[in-house]
């Protein structure tokens, strides 16, 4: 299968003159855990999500800590979140693998198993944004074309 | 890129119940929801006829919002939307009476949105203008919008030299023609037989209407009354156009597939004539189904024969 059949065409994505806050803002009203970063001609640059938004808030001797029961109060964070909340989105970014449309379905898999990801954005050959891929989308077409083949088999 | 704008979508929700009373409980033989709203339905439509670089935007609201965009995205619409911070995305509810064949509509009342919500739209569109040709206002406008929006909004694209279009009811078209759109399309109301200050009663009327603005520096005009008659003006002539024995299903959102017909008309290099047949053709395609919907293009090119096109001025 082909990425193409199964991408989501939602370009929903964070513009790199945006700010952590309207970022946060995007995030929150769409309900997304993250989004694609584009320039100023839609290409791809990165990702945004709320974990990659934590990593940066989270003092880094919170990260080491054995136990969460030795976080600190949300205040350090709240005074974290206060300093960057007006900076470019682009501190917060993550580096992003991408897929093509007709890219297949195990490619996409791959990457998404490589690096620890659940999203894939999709883009075309010059690498602007077409949609994204999800994990969920391609499980769910796996047992489409599972259904369908039991079907025939029926038949 | 042709970009799509629904400042005010809905959840269409169409519900057939055996028999409506009101204070009783009704339970549903049939039902269907779709997104609703102008700007989408011409995205859709272009795609239908195979014009594929289309983006739909627009301002969406609560959980209605997420069901809408949720609905739209599933469709293939590539979508992004702007969320205003409160309030809910309106749904249009038809009721209809099957022993009857009455049709009750409620209409919930949507969000409110501020000129911040549309400052936020416009930084959303800012990455997709170097490719944006053309943009297309469609529907009416949520509260706590001014009246002078659209106006606003067309100024400001013809300003960055992206073609305009407008399609919406009449109360919205006079300021919005100020600001000269290319396209103007008319989606009339039963009784209005009026443009701003300009009476319009008869096909004479119409056609002087459309003359009127072309000469401002509109493009193409089309004023349209449940398809069957349709009077548009393109590029200084002035075309009437009848259906030759239509059978129409239901006139949901076909202005707005008239609206997409002009515009792949355009981009596909048609003339004249040729425009206004495919556009109303189209039209016509939406019109014999119960949703606003085409197979492809063979459909809309299978009812040509059923377009009849006079020039008149």
């Amino acid at each position: 299968m082909l990425v193409k059949d199964i991408y989501i065409r939602d370009l929903t994505a964070i513009t790199d003159d945006m700010t952590v806050r309207e970022a946060i803002e995007i995030l929150y009203t769409h309900r997304l855990p993250g989004v694609p970063l584009v320039d100023e001609d839609f290409r791809v640059i990165g990702y945004v999500s709320g974990s990659s938004i934590s990593d940066v808030i989270i003092p880094d001797y919170v990260k080491r800590l054995v136990s969460t029961s030795y976080f600190p109060d949300i205040g350090i964070l709240a005074k974290e979140l206060a300093n960057i909340m007006d900076s470019p989105v682009s501190e917060v970014k993550k580096w992003t693998p991408v897929v093509e449309e007709e890219d297949t379905d195990l490619t996409a898999l791959k990457l998404m198993l490589e690096h620890h990801r659940n999203v894939l954005p999709v883009v075309d050959e010059e690498n602007r944004l077409r949609g994204v891929i999800t994990k969920e989308a391609i499980l769910s077409a796996i047992v489409r074309m599972i259904d369908e083949e039991e079907r025939v088999e029926k038949d | 890129m042709v970009i799509c704008v629904t400042l005010n979508p809905a959840i269409d929700a169409y519900l057939e119940v055996r028999k409506f009373t009101p204070g009783m409980f009704h339970r549903t033989e049939e039902e269907m929801y779709s997104p609703g709203g102008k700007g989408f339905i011409t995205a859709e439509i272009l795609l239908k006829l195979g014009y594929e670089d289309v983006l739909s935007t627009g301002l969406l609201a609560g959980r209605n919002g997420l069901a809408w965009e949720d609905a739209a995205t599933q469709r293939g619409v590539p979508g992004s939307y702007v969320y205003i911070r409160s309030g809910n995305t309106r749904r249009n509810i038809q009721i209809v009476d099957l022993s009857q064949n009455i049709v009750t509509s409620i209409g919930t009342k949507g969000p409110d949105a501020s000129l911040s919500d549309i400052e936020k739209l416009k930084k959303r569109l800012r990455p997709h203008l170097s490719r944006a040709e053309w943009i297309v206002f469609g529907g009416s406008l949520p509260s706590g919008l001014p009246e002078n929006t659209y106006y606003e909004l067309i100024k400001y694209f013809n300003g960055l030299g992206i073609k305009t279009v407008i399609n919406a009811t009449i109360e919205y078209l006079p300021k919005a023609a100020e600001a000269i759109p290319y396209i103007l399309v008319e989606d009339p109301k039963e009784g209005e037989e009026h443009f701003g200050d300009i009476e319009v009663h008869s096909l004479e009327d119409e056609i002087k209407l459309a003359k009127t603005l072309m000469d401002k520096g509109i493009q193409i005009v089309s004023l349209s009354w449940q398809v069957i008659h349709n009077v548009i003006g393109i590029y200084g002539s002035v075309y009437h156009v009848r259906l030759v024995d239509p059978h129409i299903f239901s006139v949901v959102g076909a202005n707005s597939a008239l609206t997409a017909g002009l515009i792949h008309a355009v981009i596909s290099g048609m003339e004249g004539s040729e425009i206004a047949k495919h556009a109303v053709a189209t039209a016509y395609a939406v019109a014999t189904k119960l949703e606003p919907d085409i197979d492809g293009i063979v459909q809309v090119q299978k009812v040509y024969k059923y377009v009849e096109v006079e020039k008149v001025l």
